[in-house]
């Protein structure tokens, strides 16, 4: 004949007898954690989309306009519309320096519906758009559109045709997914450009202007040097140098981060606290069970374990809550930034979800092993009496 | 018959207040095996300070208890802990059930202790529910029963192990009558049955002498013991 494990039994016996108590000790571990999966979600999201981000993009230096350094890093990174401008000639110069293993240029055109953004490229240089679609060449009557920019079209594919400021295009591909502002882009060649400007007024752009030059440095030369070389060379620009991209960002999040450690650990000391309280006050109504336990032949570990097993339970209970408001929360505020670039990723949600469980079990079970070592010494008769 | 239970110079004295209590003082006592000990006295005589010391779970101030010939106080909490499960029953004076499990969780609730599957004993736990008058109760909660019956579900427990050692201290205190008679009746058996080390303690001669026909009677006042020998 069957039977069900006692041990289980009379954890969750233990559990519903005292449902209020139980509520509060589940709640005070779903808080602590839910702080920590919603700062680390967050945290560690940012810092390694970012991370991510320099990579994706293709080149390590960025020259922009004098004083088009924070609006070029918004249109990379927020995918936000920015316009500025520079001299064409300054692209023919800055490609003399050393140390330039690629070199390209882009101009802003103008801006669709829904902030899409037209952007000329120089097919023969580029080498930011080519790994992002199967179809290389970029010819002129054509374009590469964005893995986001592509839905303002409507239900189309590769070869069909579009219009673009009153011009027809065919859709030469679409981009893969970059995670940066590419992906709310259009591109189309230089000479589609020029086209654009004679036939429409409304276009500010003039032709022998560009936007941005981008820079892909060799292995011998140092990007930061090379973007500081460059600065220094022509007063007139200004360079952004892609590891150091969303610099407010990082010193944002280096700030929480200190803020958000003296906060988890006063909170977690906090919790062990009001844990061992709630523990010690449950534990001394029940002396006179744990005493009867001790006489059946629970020996101290054995009365721990089963104190042990009622705390871890309902530790898993509080992390898994604590868990899934964490990424729902934090999921949510992410999204509300509204930065392509921001990528949830699974191991860290992974990591985040098993560092939860074992913090949240780690300092139930504390709490409790707390309380018990005040009555480990107690004799068995004493706690029986419930003296 | 070989000695089952050997108590040499057993003193407890309680610190209280500043002042020392004595429980028990100098006892020396042997139980042989199979024997059936009844102890009477009145209360604060000791008996359950014995019983407590006999069973482990109050230390001497003095003294050894030797189970098996094994002094139980030189053992390790987990070793005397072991004993415990394995080789003695213990009765309370007091309702000792755990009131959210069911009646048939706290019967088998020893075996948990014992690292035995309680499956095994499903089938003993359901005589012995029957013999201590309660069978057909094994699903309901400790909670729902009155006191009376809360104390059969502890007394069918002290025996779900296969114990050698039964200590049963008031094991009928507040139950009526005919429910003592009952008890008594079971605890006859089963030490019978099973060959049972038995110490029953009680403040009422009949239900020691007359229902439980003790082979030995002890008499204690003010922490000493007696032989009565008549």
């Amino acid at each position: 004949m069957k039977r069900r494990i006692k041990i289980i039994n009379l954890v969750l016996s233990n559990i519903k007898r005292k449902y209020s108590r139980s509520a509060i000790l589940i709640v005070s571990v779903a808080l602590l954690i839910f702080m920590f999966t919603f700062f680390i979600l967050i945290l560690a999201t940012i810092t390694t989309s970012l991370e991510k981000f320099s990579s994706r993009l293709g080149a390590d230096v960025i020259v922009v306009p004098q004083g088009a350094g924070a609006p070029g890093e918004e249109f990379l990174l927020e995918a936000k519309v920015r316009q500025f401008y520079m001299k064409k000639d300054l692209y023919d110069k800055i490609r003399e320096f050393e140390g330039i293993e690629k070199i390209t240029y882009q101009t802003f055109v103008g801006v669709l519906d829904k902030n899409i953004k037209v952007i000329a490229i120089d097919p023969e240089t580029d080498f930011i758009i080519k790994p992002w679609v199967e179809n290389k060449k970029l010819n002129k009557g054509e374009v590469f559109l964005g893995a986001e920019a592509y839905k303002y079209f409507g239900n189309i594919k590769k070869g069909d045709m579009i219009k673009i400021f009153g011009k027809d295009f065919k859709v030469a591909d679409i981009m893969d997914k970059t995670k940066t502002g590419m992906d709310y882009s259009v591109f189309i060649t230089e000479e589609d450009m020029i086209d654009l400007i004679k036939e429409n007024p409304n276009i500010n752009v003039r032709e022998d202007q560009i936007s941005v030059i981008l820079i892909k440095s060799s292995q011998e030369m140092d990007a930061g040097v090379l973007a500081y070389e460059i600065e220094n060379g022509y007063p007139q620009v200004d360079t952004i140098y892609v590891k150091k991209i969303g610099e407010k960002v990082r010193k944002f999040i280096s700030n929480m981060s200190k803020i958000f450690s003296v906060v988890l650990v006063v909170s977690s000391v906090l919790s062990v606290l009001l844990i061992a309280n709630i523990f010690t006050m449950i534990i001394n109504e029940r002396r006179r069970e744990i005493g009867i336990l001790r006489a059946l032949g629970a020996s101290n570990r054995g009365v721990m374990k089963v104190l042990l097993l009622e705390s871890v339970f309902l530790g898993i209970i509080g992390s898994s809550l604590g868990i899934i408001f964490g990424l729902i929360l934090g999921w949510k505020l992410l999204s509300s930034l509204k930065m392509p670039f921001i990528e949830i990723n699974m191991v860290i949600v992974s990591l985040i979800v098993m560092a939860g469980i074992a913090i949240g079990v780690a300092i139930s079970g504390f709490g409790v092993s707390v309380s018990l070592i005040k009555i480990r010494k107690i004799e068995p008769l004493t706690l029986i009496k419930g003296e | 018959m070989s000695e089952k239970i050997k108590i040499e110079n057993l003193t407890k004295i309680y610190p209280q207040n500043g002042r020392n209590i004595v429980g028990i003082s100098d006892i020396n006592l042997t139980i042989k095996e199979g024997e059936f000990v009844g102890i009477l006295g009145h209360s604060g005589a000791g008996k359950t300070t014995l019983l407590s010391l006999i069973g482990g779970l109050i230390k001497p101030t003095r003294g050894r208890v030797l189970i098996d010939g094994i002094d139980i106080f030189s053992l390790s909490d987990e070793e005397l802990s072991r004993l415990r499960n394995e080789k003695i029953g213990f009765i309370f004076q007091f309702s000792s059930v755990i009131p959210t499990l069911s009646v048939i969780d706290n019967v088998l609730l020893p075996l948990y202790f014992a690292k035995k599957p309680p499956s095994d004993y499903y089938s003993r736990a359901l005589v012995l529910l029957e013999k201590v008058g309660l069978e057909g109760y094994e699903d309901r909660y400790a909670y729902q029963l009155s006191g009376g019956e809360q104390r059969r579900v502890a007394i069918a427990r002290a025996f779900i192990n296969y114990p050698e050692i039964i200590l049963a201290d008031e094991p009928t205190g507040d139950l009526d009558e005919d429910t003592e008679r009952e008890i008594a009746k079971f605890f006859v058996e089963m030490q019978k049955e099973e060959n049972l080390t038995f110490i029953v303690v009680s403040h009422n001669p009949e239900f020691i002498k007359d229902l439980c026909k003790c082979s030995k009677v002890y008499f204690m006042r003010k922490g000493k013991i007696y032989e009565k020998k008549d």
